[in-house]
């Protein structure tokens, strides 16, 4: 039986899981809700709320990001536990849009609801869980479900993913490689007034009704000159792209010089795949896509809603690039040459690629080093790979 | 069956979008004025085609599949400009700077070749690739339509001879075919931003903050859409969006959402049916017989810098009465639903004098029949057709500047089967 590259890598990846699952949860995560800051282009320090990954309860060593961590429910697993603590000042909680669970909401003393689960109250001793126990494949966001009106606004949100099966999205939506879009807004007027205490009732603030986005995340980080591309695979590669917008506004994401097909939506597949370069992500919405680019190189991707400003700072917000590197780069020199040439000449002429003698030239993961694979390499010859 | 071949391929590309075809476009970025519906006038940065004045938007590109296309873009702005092709792959460009999208033509003269191959047929279009969030509101957007190889004519489907040669396809399924399209490419303005553009006051640009007034239609607003394009006094805003069928014509709607915002579009009178999306049919197999994904609505929202194309038709299905006036042993017009021929008219009209007038209102509830109006009635339908609204469903779009109506707007006429349908 030929094994296809990835294949292999998710078994090794697999072998490596295996040894560490035996005592603990696979889906288990010690998530610490807490404060970060982070400085925007213009250099507008702005107060925010995130998520840590901690190692354990009150571990502490997990670091603040927005969005939060992403949450990988392993293919095959139902189960997600996550132990919450909360060193903010008001409670907080988890939902998950479009995974099932039991929810207990929490009322005011006048019956409105104002936390659609129960709560994590600050300073909590011991960690609240957060369970769900038949989690569905897909791309889904997580966000505080308490006081959302603020919370969300202010961070408390992030990606959750499962797979269908190992190396599949879904059912029939096998990929090679996957990359994150996560896009996200901060209107800097909120974070100032709750860094001031001056947001609540008999305060300067008594509401978001007036949000007005100013900055724009992708990723977490408005781009600036210099920011890292998203490293999106390699060419000839399917290329599952994850979308997420946890914006108040809708996004949507223009792929430039490519095709997506999007295969999904709020974690839910498509009957059929849409080819469009358009995704059209309206505020919580989830989209997954796949590309399959032709060619190794930078393809720039942008909110086509405009969020491109960087407050005073000019031109940025949700851009970014999709770094696709070259699959015939064996040596990973960035170039496509004599010297990945002469490994795949040394490897010619090969048919027992395997786990444990696997070929470097075996582009296509068919188990042999043959013309096939030559034809990938000349069809990027002398590319440049990002 | 040779020369049959022959005939097919001389007959000319039949062009209904205005534009401008062919592979070699010298396309400029330059600075002019809008008229909005209400009597406002905006400072612009748009395309213009060649030495011509700048328009909003810019000239559709109307392009052969299979062509070798070659855009020059020459900058008279004061500062940088590219042009950057959404759903066009491997576009190479030559002369100007790198930007973070596309080479950049310097400001006052700078020069920029953008040069792609128009590999699949279909609804696109093209728009600044640099500083977008302000370029694309200050006008540098346009449409391209680019047109299966070879173009096939089509039989005459409800269709009468004075239209002939008719229409054509959209895509390379027959499904795609047409008797007339039109153009819908959508967007909107905030004045304030455009003031301070022309005070060059760019500081106090906050395009975060952007709160439009003002909705097009092909760089128009509601009422002047319905004028005839290429009006002497709209000189920076040459086309139209006045559709015109007959029923039982299939019109091909090609929607461009060039702006920055959702644009709920609402078509009165039917349902129709959306074929494809950003240039691509919606197909369970690409390359399939036909639009097999296709389906019916009546309102479309495209994805800002998205595309699509809908097939509409209207033949006055389900009226309950027959809008010819026919009398049941009469021959069918063309294009006529069946299932209502001969059937009367099923009320009695009021008298004039208790009615309400309208310019639209012919005095004969009848297709294509006038009837006695008081002096000074009517007088804006002068075939005697129907005509719905098609806007968007935000209906603060339907305003320009506040004013009710206009903006994002204009009407169809269904003409009866022996009006020339005038583009």
């Amino acid at each position: 039986m030929n094994l296809t590259k990835n294949k292999i890598r998710i078994l090794a990846f697999m072998a490596v899981l295996a040894m560490f699952s035996v005592s603990c949860y696979s889906a288990e995560f010690f998530l610490r809700a807490d404060t970060t800051t982070m400085t925007m282009p213009d250099g507008k320090a702005v107060l925010m709320w995130g998520f840590a990954l901690d190692s354990a309860f009150n571990a502490n060593d997990g670091v603040v990001t927005v969005p939060g961590p992403m949450l990988t429910v392993p293919a095959g697993d139902s189960n997600l536990t996550i132990h919450l603590q909360n060193k903010l000042t008001e409670p907080v909680s988890i939902m998950i849009n479009g995974q099932v669970t039991a929810m207990t909401p929490v009322r005011n003393p006048d019956g409105r609801i104002r936390s659609f689960t129960h709560e994590t109250l600050p300073g909590n001793a011991a960690p609240v869980d957060y369970v769900w126990t038949n989690f569905q494949p897909g791309s889904y966001i997580y966000q505080s479900g308490s006081h959302p009106a603020v919370q969300v606004q202010m961070g408390l949100y992030g990606g959750a993913k499962k797979d269908y099966a190992q190396g599949a999205a879904y059912q029939g939506v096998a990929y090679d490689e996957e990359a994150t879009l996560f896009f996200s807004e901060i209107d800097p007027a909120l974070h100032d007034a709750i860094q001031n205490d001056e947001y609540g009732v008999g305060k300067s603030m008594t509401s978001t009704m007036g949000y007005v986005a100013k900055y724009f995340l992708l990723n977490g980080k408005p781009y600036t000159a210099g920011l890292p591309a998203i490293p999106s695979g390699k060419d000839t590669q399917k290329i599952l792209l994850r979308c997420f917008n946890a914006s108040l506004e809708s996004r949507t994401p223009i792929l430039n010089n490519l095709y997506a097909n999007v295969v999904a939506e709020d974690g839910k597949l498509y009957p059929y795949a849409a080819q469009q370069y358009s995704i059209q992500l309206s505020a919580g919405k989830t989209k997954d896509a796949v590309i399959t680019p032709a060619k190794p190189g930078k393809y720039p991707v942008y909110d086509r809603q405009m969020g491109l400003s960087n407050g005073t700072a000019g031109s940025g917000g949700m851009f970014n690039y999709l770094a696709v590197g070259c699959l015939s780069d064996i040596n990973g020199d960035t170039n496509v040459n004599n010297v990945d040439l002469a490994i795949l000449g040394s490897e010619f002429g090969r048919t027992n690629c395997s786990v444990g003698d696997p070929c470097q030239a075996d582009l296509n993961g068919d188990g042999s080093v043959n013309t096939a694979d030559l034809a990938l390499m000349m069809g990027t010859w002398l590319s440049d790979c990002p | 069956m040779a020369g049959l071949l022959i005939m097919i391929l001389s007959l000319p590309a039949y062009s209904m979008i205005d534009g401008i075809s062919g592979n070699v476009f010298n396309l400029e970025a330059k600075e002019g004025n809008i008229y909005s519906g209400e009597g406002g006038s905006h400072y612009m940065w748009g395309f213009s085609d060649g030495a011509n004045v700048m328009q909003y938007p810019g000239p559709t590109m109307i392009i052969n599949q299979g062509d070798m296309v070659t855009v020059n873009l020459t900058n008279w702005l004061s500062v940088p400009v590219s042009i950057i092709f959404p759903g066009q792959s491997n576009v190479t460009a030559m002369g100007g700077t790198e930007g973070l999208m596309a080479r950049e033509a310097a400001p006052n003269g700078g020069m920029v070749s953008y040069m792609f191959m128009a590999e699949h047929p279909g609804t696109y279009m093209y728009q600044s690739g640099t500083n977008c969030e302000l370029q694309i509101e200050m006008g540098l957007i346009g449409a391209i339509i680019i047109r299966p190889a070879p173009m096939m004519p089509m039989d005459a489907i409800g269709t009468n001879a004075m239209e002939m040669p008719m229409g054509g396809q959209a895509y390379d399924t027959m499904d795609s075919q047409y008797e007339d399209e039109y153009l819908f490419l959508l967007s909107e303005l905030d004045p304030a931003i455009h003031r301070l553009a022309e005070l060059g006051n760019f500081a106090a640009i906050d395009n975060a903050k952007w709160w439009p007034t003002i909705w097009f239609i092909n760089g128009r607003c509601a009422p002047d859409t319905m004028l005839a394009a290429n009006v002497p006094w709209l000189p920076n805003q040459p086309y139209n969006c006045m559709p015109m069928m007959h029923p039982g014509d299939r019109i091909l709607c090609r929607y461009i959402s060039a702006g920055r915002d959702l644009h709920p579009f609402h078509q009165h009178g039917n349902n129709f049916k959306i074929i494809a999306r950003d240039g691509r049919l919606l197909q369970s197999m690409p390359g399939g017989m036909t639009a097999d994904l296709a389906y019916s609505d009546f309102t479309i929202t495209v994805a800002p810098g998205g595309t699509a194309d809908s097939i509409f038709v209207w033949t006055g299905a389900g009226l309950g009465w027959d809008m010819y006036g026919h009398a049941p042993g009469d021959p069918l017009e063309m294009g006529e639903d069946p299932a209502d021929h001969g059937k009367p008219f099923p009320v009695v009209l009021p008298q004039n004098q208790e009615l309400l007038f309208g310019g639209m209102w012919s005095g004969s509830p009848f297709l294509g029949a006038m009837g006695t109006l008081p002096p000074g009635e009517g007088g804006m339908n002068p075939n005697a057709g129907y005509t719905f609204m098609w806007h968007s469903h935000n209906e603060q779009e339907m305003t320009n500047d506040d004013i009710f109506p206009g903006g994002l707007m204009t009407m169809i006429i269904i003409e009866a089967p022996n009006v020339p349908i005038m583009h």
